[in-house]
């Protein structure tokens, strides 16, 4: 990834995820730990119950994330947009991948091994600082979301803090939406004004090659 | 035994070296709460968390005019760690001391300050398991509710949901976890 593109994915990333002491150069050095892959439209990035072994920084395209329902029949629940981190659950306790996420359109991501992973994790360094801090802000952020609609839904706690909503009937799709939240595959929309799409000149060619 | 033989024993630390944590405690010394304090208010502003060194505190929600007890963390257990990572979250529960406490206080500052420091490193780690786990367990629940309410598959094709039942169901689940 050129230097001036990394900067930028960096600044998005900071916005989606913000955490104390947030720094370009962690960000830049920790897209620059992983490689980058790039998915064509209905390419399959990663699939439900397969066992992780890497998780990844969507930073061009969308992805389109399903999962079986309860009763077993696949539902596309989610589209996620760069910037976004996803997988990272995985990473973090082994888990299975817990969605099937698939590419609509051209998609670039940054994929982060778990070898690179877990050497960085519990180092002390700008990298494994960025790498943890962001993971963190990133499930802080599902857990709030996932139990404040929960609790919306079930006139619970947050409801009474924050009585943005009623009780309402509580479908399956409500329960596909916040399970999706708190497993990170419905992920908060930035404003962004400094999109990365100028980058994509082309878009029969995708985004820009490295260099 | 001193704070940063206290602190040293904790689980969470257990591969820290001593001078980290003496470094810890010098950027931010415990403090002691008095059993009853309340050391967080519901619906306010996050802006810190705690991390109990010794002591026991208690978690409570009030909700539709009734408080109810969601939870206790005792000597290496955090509580109120989403300010750390949530700008602007407020307190979904008070929590209060249960037995005399004494706590290090995080902040962002903290974290910003100490950002080398190998017990912060370990208390990140820390963190991120113990809240992918949170995640989980609130997912499980959620999926059990659920399954309770719906026992069979072929149900949910041809009955719709029974309003009330899920929502007695998931209110109880959701009572039972903190």
């Amino acid at each position: 990834m050129l230097p001036e593109e990394s900067r930028i994915q960096a600044l998005r990333l900071i916005k989606q995820y913000p955490y104390p002491g947030a720094s370009v150069e962690g960000i830049v050095q920790l897209l620059d730990a992983g490689y980058r892959m790039e998915f064509s439209n209905g390419q399959t990035i990663c699939s439900e119950g397969e066992p992780a072994s890497c998780m990844y920084v969507l930073t061009y395209g969308k992805v389109a994330v399903s999962k079986r329902d309860f009763s077993t029949i696949e539902r596309r629940v989610t589209v996620m947009h760069s910037p976004s981190i996803f997988g990272h659950m995985a990473m973090v306790d082994g888990s299975p991948r817990s969605a099937t996420c698939v590419a609509e359109g051209i998609v670039t991501v940054i994929v982060i091994d778990r070898e690179t992973y877990q050497h960085l994790i519990s180092e002390p360094t700008p990298v494994g600082r960025t790498l943890r801090r962001m993971l963190l802000s990133s499930l802080t952020d599902q857990l709030s979301r996932g139990n404040k609609r929960l609790r919306e839904l079930t006139g619970g706690a947050d409801a009474a803090v924050d009585p943005v909503a009623p009780e309402k009937e509580i479908t399956e799709e409500d329960l596909s939406e916040i399970s999706s939240e708190l497993e990170g595959w419905r992920q908060r929309q930035i404003e962004d004004e400094d999109s990365t799409e100028h980058y994509s000149v082309n878009d029969a060619d995708g985004p820009v090659e490295d260099r | 035994m001193n704070d940063v033989d206290k602190i040293s024993s904790l689980y969470v630390f257990r591969s820290t070296p001593r001078a980290d944590i003496e470094a810890l405690c010098a950027l931010a010394p415990p403090q002691d709460f008095a059993a009853g304090a309340v050391v967080f208010h519901q619906g306010d502003v996050a802006d810190r968390a705690l991390l109990v060194v010794e002591g026991r505190l208690e978690a409570t929600v009030e909700a539709g005019g009734r408080v109810r007890r969601v939870g206790e963390v005792g000597p290496g257990e955090v509580v109120g760690e989403q300010a750390l990572f949530h700008m602007g979250a407020r307190r979904s529960a008070t929590v209060s001391v249960l037995q005399p406490a004494r706590c290090l206080l995080v902040d962002r500052a903290l974290l910003e300050r100490g950002a080398d420091n190998l017990a912060l490193v370990a208390l990140e780690t820390y963190l991120l398991g113990s809240m992918a786990r949170r995640i989980r367990s609130t997912n499980r629940t959620l999926m059990q509710a659920w399954k309770e309410t719906h026992p069979k598959p072929t149900v949910l094709e041809t009955h719709a949901p029974t309003t009330n039942s899920l929502l007695q169901n998931l209110r109880r689940l959701f009572q039972g976890q903190s």
